[in-house]
Protein backbone atom coordinates (compact mmCIF):
# COMPACT_ATOMS: atom_id res chain seq x y z
CA UNK A 1 0.00 0.00 0.00
CA UNK A 2 1.39 3.26 -0.61
CA UNK A 3 1.92 6.28 1.98
CA UNK A 4 1.85 8.89 0.15
CA UNK A 5 -1.05 10.90 1.07
CA UNK A 6 -2.22 14.27 -0.05
CA UNK A 7 -3.71 16.77 2.69
CA UNK A 8 -5.87 19.81 1.28
CA UNK A 9 -5.80 22.51 3.98
CA UNK A 10 -8.19 25.19 3.39
CA UNK A 11 -9.52 27.60 1.41
CA UNK A 12 -10.36 28.71 4.78
CA UNK A 13 -7.52 28.47 6.64
CA UNK A 14 -7.51 26.29 10.15
CA UNK A 15 -5.22 28.93 11.51
CA UNK A 16 -5.51 32.50 10.83
CA UNK A 17 -8.96 33.75 9.37
CA UNK A 18 -7.74 34.41 5.64
CA UNK A 19 -8.20 32.59 2.74
CA UNK A 20 -5.57 30.17 1.59
CA UNK A 21 -5.49 26.78 0.01
CA UNK A 22 -1.94 24.46 0.68
CA UNK A 23 -1.46 20.74 -1.11
CA UNK A 24 0.36 19.76 1.18
CA UNK A 25 1.55 15.95 -0.13
CA UNK A 26 2.90 13.58 2.57
CA UNK A 27 4.80 10.80 2.77
CA UNK A 28 4.20 8.82 6.33
CA UNK A 29 4.20 12.06 8.73
CA UNK A 30 6.93 14.23 6.72
CA UNK A 31 6.10 16.71 3.95
CA UNK A 32 7.55 15.60 0.37
CA UNK A 33 6.09 18.57 -1.27
CA UNK A 34 3.80 21.84 -0.89
CA UNK A 35 1.81 23.63 -3.44
CA UNK A 36 -0.14 26.96 -3.01
CA UNK A 37 -3.57 28.56 -4.39
CA UNK A 38 -4.33 32.17 -3.58
CA UNK A 39 -6.41 34.54 -5.31
CA UNK A 40 -9.51 34.68 -3.34
CA UNK A 41 -8.84 38.02 -1.52
CA UNK A 42 -8.11 39.47 -5.16
CA UNK A 43 -10.11 42.70 -4.88
CA UNK A 44 -8.10 44.74 -7.85
CA UNK A 45 -6.95 47.64 -5.98
CA UNK A 46 -4.52 48.50 -8.00
CA UNK A 47 -7.12 48.83 -11.45
CA UNK A 48 -9.00 50.94 -8.38
CA UNK A 49 -6.02 52.93 -7.77
CA UNK A 50 -5.56 53.99 -11.45
CA UNK A 51 -9.25 54.90 -11.70
CA UNK A 52 -8.94 57.17 -8.82
CA UNK A 53 -6.96 60.43 -8.14
CA UNK A 54 -3.86 60.74 -6.47
CA UNK A 55 -5.49 61.06 -2.77
CA UNK A 56 -7.94 58.47 -3.48
CA UNK A 57 -5.25 56.17 -4.27
CA UNK A 58 -4.04 56.67 -0.65
CA UNK A 59 -7.51 56.07 0.77
CA UNK A 60 -7.90 52.51 -1.48
CA UNK A 61 -4.41 51.29 -0.47
CA UNK A 62 -4.80 51.61 3.08
CA UNK A 63 -7.49 49.19 2.87
CA UNK A 64 -5.88 46.64 1.12
CA UNK A 65 -4.61 45.52 4.91
CA UNK A 66 -6.28 46.06 8.38
CA UNK A 67 -3.38 45.59 9.86
CA UNK A 68 -0.97 47.35 7.54
CA UNK A 69 -2.77 50.46 7.46
CA UNK A 70 -0.35 52.65 7.77
CA UNK A 71 2.33 50.96 5.55
CA UNK A 72 0.50 50.50 2.09
CA UNK A 73 -0.20 54.28 2.92
CA UNK A 74 3.51 55.39 3.96
CA UNK A 75 4.82 53.49 0.97
CA UNK A 76 2.47 54.88 -1.49
CA UNK A 77 3.36 58.79 -0.54
CA UNK A 78 7.32 57.92 -0.71
CA UNK A 79 6.22 56.69 -4.41
CA UNK A 80 4.68 60.02 -5.18
CA UNK A 81 7.61 62.24 -3.42
CA UNK A 82 9.26 60.29 -5.40
CA UNK A 83 8.63 61.90 -8.67
CA UNK A 84 8.82 64.89 -8.14
CA UNK A 85 11.20 64.87 -5.22
CA UNK A 86 9.26 66.39 -2.88
CA UNK A 87 10.07 67.84 0.39
CA UNK A 88 8.49 66.81 3.33
CA UNK A 89 8.55 68.91 6.78
CA UNK A 90 10.92 67.77 9.67
CA UNK A 91 7.85 67.59 11.53
CA UNK A 92 5.85 65.12 9.73
CA UNK A 93 8.61 62.77 9.13
CA UNK A 94 8.72 62.46 12.56
CA UNK A 95 4.33 62.06 12.78
CA UNK A 96 5.03 59.43 9.96
CA UNK A 97 7.81 57.34 11.74
CA UNK A 98 6.22 57.41 15.08
CA UNK A 99 2.74 56.12 13.16
CA UNK A 100 4.98 53.46 11.72
CA UNK A 101 6.93 52.11 14.24
CA UNK A 102 3.48 52.15 16.46
CA UNK A 103 1.93 49.82 14.10
CA UNK A 104 5.07 47.54 14.26
CA UNK A 105 5.01 47.24 17.96
CA UNK A 106 0.56 46.45 17.73
CA UNK A 107 1.43 44.28 14.63
CA UNK A 108 4.28 42.27 15.91
CA UNK A 109 2.46 41.68 19.33
CA UNK A 110 -0.78 40.16 17.64
CA UNK A 111 1.34 38.03 15.51
CA UNK A 112 3.18 36.90 18.92
CA UNK A 113 -0.18 35.99 20.84
CA UNK A 114 -1.42 34.21 17.45
CA UNK A 115 1.80 32.12 17.51
CA UNK A 116 1.46 31.28 20.85
CA UNK A 117 -2.36 30.48 20.62
CA UNK A 118 -1.19 28.06 17.51
CA UNK A 119 1.27 26.05 20.41
CA UNK A 120 -1.34 25.93 22.86
CA UNK A 121 0.86 28.67 24.92
CA UNK A 122 -3.13 30.10 25.42
CA UNK A 123 -1.01 32.87 28.27
CA UNK A 124 1.11 33.62 26.30
CA UNK A 125 -1.56 34.54 23.51
CA UNK A 126 -3.53 36.65 26.49
CA UNK A 127 -0.81 38.45 27.29
CA UNK A 128 0.19 39.42 24.05
CA UNK A 129 -3.26 40.80 23.00
CA UNK A 130 -3.68 42.51 26.23
CA UNK A 131 -0.25 44.20 26.25
CA UNK A 132 -1.71 45.46 22.19
CA UNK A 133 -4.54 47.34 24.13
CA UNK A 134 -2.55 50.28 25.92
CA UNK A 135 -0.27 50.26 22.20
CA UNK A 136 -3.41 50.86 20.17
CA UNK A 137 -4.54 53.21 22.86
CA UNK A 138 -1.66 55.39 22.43
CA UNK A 139 -2.69 55.21 18.56
CA UNK A 140 -5.94 55.86 18.92
CA UNK A 141 -5.37 59.04 20.92
CA UNK A 142 -2.19 60.23 18.36
CA UNK A 143 -4.31 59.45 15.13
CA UNK A 144 -8.35 59.47 16.03
CA UNK A 145 -8.21 55.68 14.98
CA UNK A 146 -7.13 52.31 15.86
CA UNK A 147 -7.26 51.49 12.56
CA UNK A 148 -6.90 53.05 9.40
CA UNK A 149 -5.11 55.95 10.67
CA UNK A 150 -5.70 58.02 7.67
CA UNK A 151 -2.52 60.10 8.62
CA UNK A 152 -0.60 60.19 5.33
CA UNK A 153 -0.60 62.86 2.17
CA UNK A 154 1.57 63.69 -0.41
CA UNK A 155 3.89 66.17 1.75
CA UNK A 156 3.50 65.60 4.95
CA UNK A 157 0.54 64.17 7.32
CA UNK A 158 -2.78 65.15 7.76
CA UNK A 159 -2.77 65.34 11.85
CA UNK A 160 -0.70 66.92 13.47
CA UNK A 161 0.65 65.47 17.04
CA UNK A 162 -0.56 66.88 20.18
CA UNK A 163 2.49 67.88 22.00
CA UNK A 164 0.41 68.02 25.41
CA UNK A 165 -0.54 63.78 25.10
CA UNK A 166 3.36 63.16 25.68
CA UNK A 167 3.34 63.17 29.34
CA UNK A 168 0.34 60.34 29.18
CA UNK A 169 2.33 58.45 25.85
CA UNK A 170 5.62 57.91 27.88
CA UNK A 171 3.78 56.99 30.81
CA UNK A 172 2.02 54.37 28.25
CA UNK A 173 4.83 53.47 26.66
CA UNK A 174 7.02 52.85 30.28
CA UNK A 175 4.00 50.71 31.14
CA UNK A 176 4.22 48.67 27.82
CA UNK A 177 8.21 48.10 27.98
CA UNK A 178 7.53 46.64 31.27
CA UNK A 179 4.83 44.42 30.59
CA UNK A 180 6.33 43.32 27.72
CA UNK A 181 9.66 42.90 29.24
CA UNK A 182 7.93 39.95 31.18
CA UNK A 183 6.33 38.51 28.21
CA UNK A 184 9.51 38.36 26.21
CA UNK A 185 11.00 36.51 29.21
CA UNK A 186 8.12 34.01 28.77
CA UNK A 187 8.12 33.45 25.76
CA UNK A 188 12.80 33.56 24.60
CA UNK A 189 13.35 31.87 28.36
CA UNK A 190 10.99 29.26 28.37
CA UNK A 191 12.32 25.96 27.86
CA UNK A 192 8.98 24.28 26.15
CA UNK A 193 8.45 27.12 23.65
CA UNK A 194 12.39 26.88 22.86
CA UNK A 195 12.47 23.35 22.33
CA UNK A 196 9.21 23.12 20.40
CA UNK A 197 9.99 25.92 18.20
CA UNK A 198 14.20 25.30 17.61
CA UNK A 199 15.04 23.71 14.28
CA UNK A 200 11.39 23.59 13.16
CA UNK A 201 10.74 25.42 9.86
CA UNK A 202 14.17 26.26 9.43
CA UNK A 203 14.71 28.94 6.12
CA UNK A 204 18.31 28.75 5.15
CA UNK A 205 20.29 32.26 4.26
CA UNK A 206 20.76 30.67 0.69
CA UNK A 207 16.98 30.11 0.04
CA UNK A 208 16.34 33.19 1.62
CA UNK A 209 17.95 34.69 -0.93
CA UNK A 210 16.68 33.10 -3.68
CA UNK A 211 12.96 33.38 -2.88
CA UNK A 212 13.99 37.34 -2.27
CA UNK A 213 12.19 37.32 0.93
CA UNK A 214 12.10 40.32 3.11
CA UNK A 215 11.53 41.83 6.74
CA UNK A 216 11.90 39.33 9.68
CA UNK A 217 11.23 36.24 7.42
CA UNK A 218 14.86 37.23 6.09
CA UNK A 219 16.32 38.51 9.19
CA UNK A 220 15.33 35.79 10.86
CA UNK A 221 17.66 33.75 8.22
CA UNK A 222 20.64 35.77 9.19
CA UNK A 223 20.20 38.65 6.24
CA UNK A 224 20.27 41.83 7.63
CA UNK A 225 18.37 43.88 5.53
CA UNK A 226 16.11 46.57 6.66
CA UNK A 227 14.67 49.86 4.11
CA UNK A 228 14.68 51.85 7.10
CA UNK A 229 18.65 51.56 7.51
CA UNK A 230 19.03 50.62 4.07
CA UNK A 231 17.39 53.70 2.31
CA UNK A 232 16.41 56.10 5.02
CA UNK A 233 12.86 58.10 4.50
CA UNK A 234 10.79 59.67 6.86
CA UNK A 235 12.91 60.70 10.08
CA UNK A 236 14.47 57.35 10.36
CA UNK A 237 17.99 58.87 10.11
CA UNK A 238 17.19 61.07 12.66
CA UNK A 239 16.55 58.52 15.26
CA UNK A 240 19.00 55.82 16.20
CA UNK A 241 18.02 52.30 16.23
CA UNK A 242 19.34 48.67 15.48
CA UNK A 243 18.22 46.03 12.93
CA UNK A 244 17.69 42.92 14.54
CA UNK A 245 19.27 40.00 12.96
CA UNK A 246 19.08 35.71 13.98
CA UNK A 247 21.05 32.87 12.09
CA UNK A 248 19.23 30.44 12.75
CA UNK A 249 16.07 30.81 10.07
CA UNK A 250 13.90 28.77 12.58
CA UNK A 251 10.63 29.44 13.73
CA UNK A 252 12.27 30.48 17.26
CA UNK A 253 13.99 32.76 15.18
CA UNK A 254 11.72 34.66 13.84
CA UNK A 255 9.83 35.01 17.22
CA UNK A 256 13.17 36.40 18.84
CA UNK A 257 13.35 38.80 15.94
CA UNK A 258 9.68 40.49 16.01
CA UNK A 259 10.18 40.32 19.91
CA UNK A 260 13.20 42.25 19.60
CA UNK A 261 11.74 44.76 17.35
CA UNK A 262 9.16 45.38 19.19
CA UNK A 263 11.61 47.36 21.99
CA UNK A 264 14.05 48.81 19.13
CA UNK A 265 10.57 50.30 18.24
CA UNK A 266 9.37 51.65 21.76
CA UNK A 267 13.05 53.63 21.58
CA UNK A 268 12.10 55.36 18.45
CA UNK A 269 9.18 55.86 19.18
CA UNK A 270 10.28 57.79 22.46
CA UNK A 271 12.68 59.36 20.54
CA UNK A 272 10.15 61.14 18.20
CA UNK A 273 7.99 62.07 21.20
CA UNK A 274 11.07 64.19 23.04
CA UNK A 275 12.26 65.95 19.29
CA UNK A 276 8.70 66.99 18.44
CA UNK A 277 8.43 68.96 22.14
CA UNK A 278 11.28 70.27 19.64
CA UNK A 279 10.54 70.37 16.06
CA UNK A 280 7.65 73.07 15.39
CA UNK A 281 6.85 73.98 12.36
CA UNK A 282 4.45 73.20 9.30
CA UNK A 283 3.21 69.58 8.96
CA UNK A 284 2.62 69.92 5.26
CA UNK A 285 4.04 70.91 2.19
CA UNK A 286 0.90 71.49 0.02
CA UNK A 287 1.74 69.74 -3.60
CA UNK A 288 -0.53 71.05 -6.07
CA UNK A 289 0.14 68.76 -9.27
CA UNK A 290 2.28 66.17 -9.58
CA UNK A 291 4.58 65.78 -13.54
CA UNK A 292 4.62 63.30 -15.53
CA UNK A 293 7.59 60.76 -14.43
CA UNK A 294 7.68 57.48 -12.73
CA UNK A 295 8.31 56.95 -8.79
CA UNK A 296 9.39 53.99 -6.33
CA UNK A 297 8.41 54.19 -2.91
CA UNK A 298 8.91 51.93 -0.35
CA UNK A 299 8.33 51.26 3.92
CA UNK A 300 9.69 48.61 6.27
CA UNK A 301 6.34 47.49 7.38
CA UNK A 302 6.03 44.99 10.10
CA UNK A 303 6.38 42.06 7.74
CA UNK A 304 9.32 43.43 5.52
CA UNK A 305 9.35 45.39 2.34
CA UNK A 306 6.38 47.13 1.08
CA UNK A 307 7.07 48.24 -2.30
CA UNK A 308 4.95 50.66 -4.36
CA UNK A 309 6.03 51.90 -8.48
CA UNK A 310 4.06 54.68 -9.74
CA UNK A 311 3.78 56.29 -12.83
CA UNK A 312 2.36 59.46 -13.74
CA UNK A 313 1.63 61.64 -17.24
CA UNK A 314 1.17 64.77 -15.67
CA UNK A 315 -2.97 64.63 -14.89
CA UNK A 316 -4.60 63.92 -11.86
CA UNK A 317 -4.28 60.02 -11.58
CA UNK A 318 -1.94 57.43 -12.01
CA UNK A 319 -1.10 55.36 -15.26
CA UNK A 320 -0.34 52.92 -13.17
CA UNK A 321 0.31 51.71 -9.92
CA UNK A 322 2.37 48.48 -9.12
CA UNK A 323 2.11 47.15 -5.49
CA UNK A 324 3.83 44.63 -3.77
CA UNK A 325 3.25 43.30 -0.17
CA UNK A 326 6.03 41.55 1.81
CA UNK A 327 3.85 38.54 2.26
CA UNK A 328 3.95 38.00 -1.64
CA UNK A 329 7.40 37.31 -1.47
CA UNK A 330 7.70 36.00 2.10
CA UNK A 331 4.72 32.95 1.39
CA UNK A 332 6.12 31.15 -1.43
CA UNK A 333 9.51 30.52 1.59
CA UNK A 334 6.77 27.36 2.49
CA UNK A 335 8.31 25.41 0.04
CA UNK A 336 11.77 26.06 1.23
CA UNK A 337 10.97 25.61 5.01
CA UNK A 338 8.16 22.93 4.99
CA UNK A 339 9.32 20.08 3.12
CA UNK A 340 11.04 17.39 5.02
CA UNK A 341 9.37 18.72 8.16
CA UNK A 342 6.20 16.61 10.47
CA UNK A 343 3.34 17.42 9.55
CA UNK A 344 2.84 18.59 12.94
CA UNK A 345 5.03 20.94 12.55
CA UNK A 346 3.69 22.59 9.24
CA UNK A 347 0.75 24.58 10.40
CA UNK A 348 3.20 26.87 13.23
CA UNK A 349 5.76 26.97 10.19
CA UNK A 350 3.06 28.79 7.80
CA UNK A 351 2.08 31.18 10.64
CA UNK A 352 5.82 32.10 10.93
CA UNK A 353 6.02 34.30 8.11
CA UNK A 354 3.21 36.31 10.10
CA UNK A 355 0.55 36.10 6.87
CA UNK A 356 -1.57 38.93 6.53
CA UNK A 357 -5.06 39.28 8.01
CA UNK A 358 -7.51 42.05 9.20
CA UNK A 359 -7.94 42.66 12.64
CA UNK A 360 -10.44 45.52 13.67
CA UNK A 361 -12.33 43.93 16.69
CA UNK A 362 -12.59 45.92 19.64
CA UNK A 363 -12.04 44.96 22.97
CA UNK A 364 -11.71 47.25 25.34
CA UNK A 365 -12.79 48.20 29.09
CA UNK A 366 -14.47 51.31 29.16
CA UNK A 367 -14.40 52.94 32.76
CA UNK A 368 -15.83 56.14 33.97
CA UNK A 369 -13.64 59.02 35.38
CA UNK A 370 -13.79 57.19 38.86
CA UNK A 371 -12.85 53.70 37.40
CA UNK A 372 -16.23 52.23 37.24
CA UNK A 373 -17.07 49.88 34.29
CA UNK A 374 -19.55 51.58 31.95
CA UNK A 375 -19.78 48.80 29.44
CA UNK A 376 -22.78 46.95 31.05
CA UNK A 377 -24.88 49.99 30.33
CA UNK A 378 -22.94 51.20 26.84
CA UNK A 379 -25.91 49.91 25.09
CA UNK A 380 -28.27 52.37 27.37
CA UNK A 381 -26.22 54.89 26.80
CA UNK A 382 -26.15 54.56 22.93
CA UNK A 383 -29.84 54.54 23.31
CA UNK A 384 -30.43 57.39 25.45
CA UNK A 385 -28.16 59.45 23.19
CA UNK A 386 -30.10 58.69 20.18
CA UNK A 387 -33.17 59.64 21.73
CA UNK A 388 -31.26 63.18 22.74
CA UNK A 389 -30.40 63.48 19.34
CA UNK A 390 -34.05 63.24 18.30
CA UNK A 391 -35.22 65.53 20.54
CA UNK A 392 -32.60 68.22 19.42
CA UNK A 393 -32.74 67.88 15.97
CA UNK A 394 -36.27 66.26 14.82
CA UNK A 395 -36.42 62.53 13.84
CA UNK A 396 -35.81 63.33 10.40
CA UNK A 397 -32.76 65.16 10.71
CA UNK A 398 -31.11 62.75 13.38
CA UNK A 399 -31.59 59.85 11.46
CA UNK A 400 -29.84 61.73 8.33
CA UNK A 401 -27.09 63.00 10.89
CA UNK A 402 -26.69 59.40 12.39
CA UNK B 1 27.30 57.23 -6.33
CA UNK B 2 29.23 54.59 -3.98
CA UNK B 3 32.07 52.31 -5.34
CA UNK B 4 29.61 49.66 -5.05
CA UNK B 5 27.31 51.49 -7.79
CA UNK B 6 29.92 52.66 -9.87
CA UNK B 7 30.86 48.34 -9.87
CA UNK B 8 27.29 47.88 -10.67
CA UNK B 9 27.37 50.45 -13.64
CA UNK B 10 30.36 48.92 -15.48
CA UNK B 11 28.45 45.96 -15.76
CA UNK B 12 25.60 47.39 -17.10
CA UNK B 13 28.25 49.31 -19.33
CA UNK B 14 30.22 46.06 -20.20
CA UNK B 15 27.17 44.60 -21.80
CA UNK B 16 27.11 47.60 -23.53
CA UNK B 17 24.06 49.32 -22.39
CA UNK B 18 23.14 52.90 -21.88
CA UNK B 19 21.39 54.51 -18.68
CA UNK B 20 17.80 56.15 -20.17
CA UNK B 21 17.65 58.16 -16.71
CA UNK B 22 18.69 58.21 -13.12
CA UNK B 23 17.20 60.06 -10.25
CA UNK B 24 18.42 60.21 -6.56
CA UNK B 25 18.28 56.13 -5.75
CA UNK B 26 16.73 54.73 -9.28
CA UNK B 27 18.64 53.72 -12.25
CA UNK B 28 16.12 52.70 -14.82
CA UNK B 29 18.45 51.24 -18.13
CA UNK B 30 16.75 49.63 -21.36
CA UNK B 31 17.53 45.82 -22.30
CA UNK B 32 16.70 43.60 -25.16
CA UNK B 33 14.27 40.61 -24.38
CA UNK B 34 17.11 37.95 -25.81
CA UNK B 35 19.51 40.25 -23.10
CA UNK B 36 17.22 40.26 -19.86
CA UNK B 37 17.88 36.62 -18.32
CA UNK B 38 21.50 37.17 -18.57
CA UNK B 39 21.30 41.06 -17.10
CA UNK B 40 19.08 39.62 -14.56
CA UNK B 41 21.19 36.71 -13.52
CA UNK B 42 24.13 39.10 -13.51
CA UNK B 43 22.66 41.46 -11.05
CA UNK B 44 21.52 38.68 -9.09
CA UNK B 45 24.78 37.17 -8.79
CA UNK B 46 26.08 40.79 -7.05
CA UNK B 47 23.59 40.21 -4.31
CA UNK B 48 21.06 42.41 -5.91
CA UNK B 49 17.78 40.92 -4.74
CA UNK B 50 14.38 41.52 -7.17
CA UNK B 51 11.57 43.21 -5.73
CA UNK B 52 8.94 43.04 -8.16
CA UNK B 53 7.95 43.47 -11.71
CA UNK B 54 5.76 45.54 -13.20
CA UNK B 55 3.99 45.14 -16.40
CA UNK B 56 3.06 48.62 -18.26
CA UNK B 57 0.67 48.71 -21.47
CA UNK B 58 0.99 52.00 -23.56
CA UNK B 59 -0.51 52.82 -26.43
CA UNK B 60 1.93 51.04 -28.94
CA UNK B 61 4.17 48.83 -26.96
CA UNK B 62 4.02 46.37 -23.45
CA UNK B 63 6.59 47.07 -20.78
CA UNK B 64 7.82 45.22 -18.46
CA UNK B 65 9.97 46.79 -15.33
CA UNK B 66 12.36 44.46 -13.47
CA UNK B 67 13.22 46.27 -9.78
CA UNK B 68 16.29 45.30 -8.05
CA UNK B 69 16.82 46.45 -4.67
CA UNK B 70 21.04 47.07 -3.88
CA UNK B 71 20.07 46.60 -0.07
CA UNK B 72 23.92 47.59 0.58
CA UNK B 73 23.20 50.97 -1.04
CA UNK B 74 19.52 51.37 -1.13
CA UNK B 75 19.19 52.04 -4.97
CA UNK B 76 17.03 50.44 -7.22
CA UNK B 77 18.28 49.35 -10.68
CA UNK B 78 15.42 49.17 -12.90
CA UNK B 79 15.88 47.03 -16.40
CA UNK B 80 13.05 47.85 -18.56
CA UNK B 81 12.10 45.25 -21.43
CA UNK B 82 9.85 46.08 -24.37
CA UNK B 83 7.58 43.58 -26.68
CA UNK B 84 4.71 44.02 -28.65
CA UNK B 85 1.06 44.46 -27.73
CA UNK B 86 -0.29 41.47 -29.71
CA UNK B 87 0.97 38.59 -27.95
CA UNK B 88 3.84 39.69 -25.17
CA UNK B 89 6.40 37.79 -25.12
CA UNK B 90 9.51 37.72 -22.89
CA UNK B 91 12.27 35.12 -21.76
CA UNK B 92 11.00 34.03 -18.06
CA UNK B 93 13.90 34.24 -15.44
CA UNK B 94 12.35 31.95 -12.88
CA UNK B 95 15.28 29.51 -13.89
CA UNK B 96 17.73 31.78 -12.43
CA UNK B 97 15.59 34.20 -9.67
CA UNK B 98 13.14 31.45 -7.67
CA UNK B 99 11.25 34.22 -6.18
CA UNK B 100 10.19 35.35 -9.71
CA UNK B 101 7.93 32.61 -10.57
CA UNK B 102 4.83 34.24 -8.60
CA UNK B 103 5.31 37.33 -10.21
CA UNK B 104 5.66 35.97 -13.67
CA UNK B 105 2.70 33.71 -13.18
CA UNK B 106 0.89 37.14 -11.72
CA UNK B 107 1.60 39.13 -14.59
CA UNK B 108 0.87 36.10 -17.64
CA UNK B 109 -2.50 36.06 -15.70
CA UNK B 110 -3.41 39.71 -15.20
CA UNK B 111 -1.84 40.78 -18.32
CA UNK B 112 -1.46 37.92 -20.54
CA UNK B 113 2.34 38.08 -20.82
CA UNK B 114 4.25 34.77 -22.08
CA UNK B 115 7.35 33.86 -20.30
CA UNK B 116 9.21 31.51 -22.11
CA UNK B 117 11.23 28.90 -20.04
CA UNK B 118 9.02 29.22 -16.85
CA UNK B 119 8.57 25.78 -14.89
CA UNK B 120 4.64 26.22 -14.38
CA UNK B 121 2.73 29.22 -15.75
CA UNK B 122 -0.56 28.49 -14.01
CA UNK B 123 -2.79 31.24 -12.97
CA UNK B 124 -1.76 32.58 -9.72
CA UNK B 125 -4.38 34.76 -8.83
CA UNK B 126 -7.68 33.46 -11.26
CA UNK B 127 -7.37 29.95 -11.18
CA UNK B 128 -10.96 28.33 -11.01
CA UNK B 129 -12.19 32.21 -10.17
CA UNK B 130 -14.72 32.70 -13.12
CA UNK B 131 -15.30 36.09 -11.81
CA UNK B 132 -12.37 37.94 -12.32
CA UNK B 133 -12.32 38.82 -16.51
CA UNK B 134 -10.10 37.18 -19.18
CA UNK B 135 -7.20 39.60 -18.61
CA UNK B 136 -8.32 42.55 -16.45
CA UNK B 137 -5.50 44.61 -16.35
CA UNK B 138 -4.92 44.93 -20.20
CA UNK B 139 -6.69 48.10 -21.83
CA UNK B 140 -9.46 46.99 -23.44
CA UNK B 141 -8.82 45.41 -26.94
CA UNK B 142 -8.14 48.05 -29.56
CA UNK B 143 -10.65 47.88 -31.81
CA UNK B 144 -13.27 48.81 -29.64
CA UNK B 145 -11.56 51.96 -29.24
CA UNK B 146 -10.90 52.75 -33.09
CA UNK B 147 -14.97 53.07 -34.02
Amino acid sequence: MSTDFNLPVGPFHPLLEEAEFFKIKLEGEVVADIEMETGWMHRGIEKISEQGTFDQSIFAVERICGICSASHPFACVNAFEDIDDTDVPVRARYVRTMVGELERIHSHLLWLGLAGHFIGYDTLWMWAWKYREPVLDIIEKTTGNRNHYAMFRIGGVRRDYDNSLSAELNEKLDYVERKLTMVAKAAMDDPVLKSRLSGVGVLSKEAAINYCAVGPTARASGIAIDVRKDEPYAAYDLVEFDVVVQEAGDVFAKTVVRILEIFESIKIIRQCIKALAKVSGSILNDVESIPAGEGIGRHEAPRGEVFHYIRTDGSNRPVRHKIRAPSYVNIPTYKASCVGENLADVLITLAAVDPCYCCTERSVRLQDDHGKELTESLLKRSQDRTDELIRELGEYKAWRYL
Amino acid sequence: MTERVREIMSILASESISVDHEKRKRIYFTVKPEQIRSICQRLSSENLRLSTMTAVESLRRFELIYHFSDDRTGYYFCPRVYTGLENPEVPSISNEIVGASWIEREIHDLFGVAFHGHPDLKPLLKEDNENIPELPLRVKRREEHVD
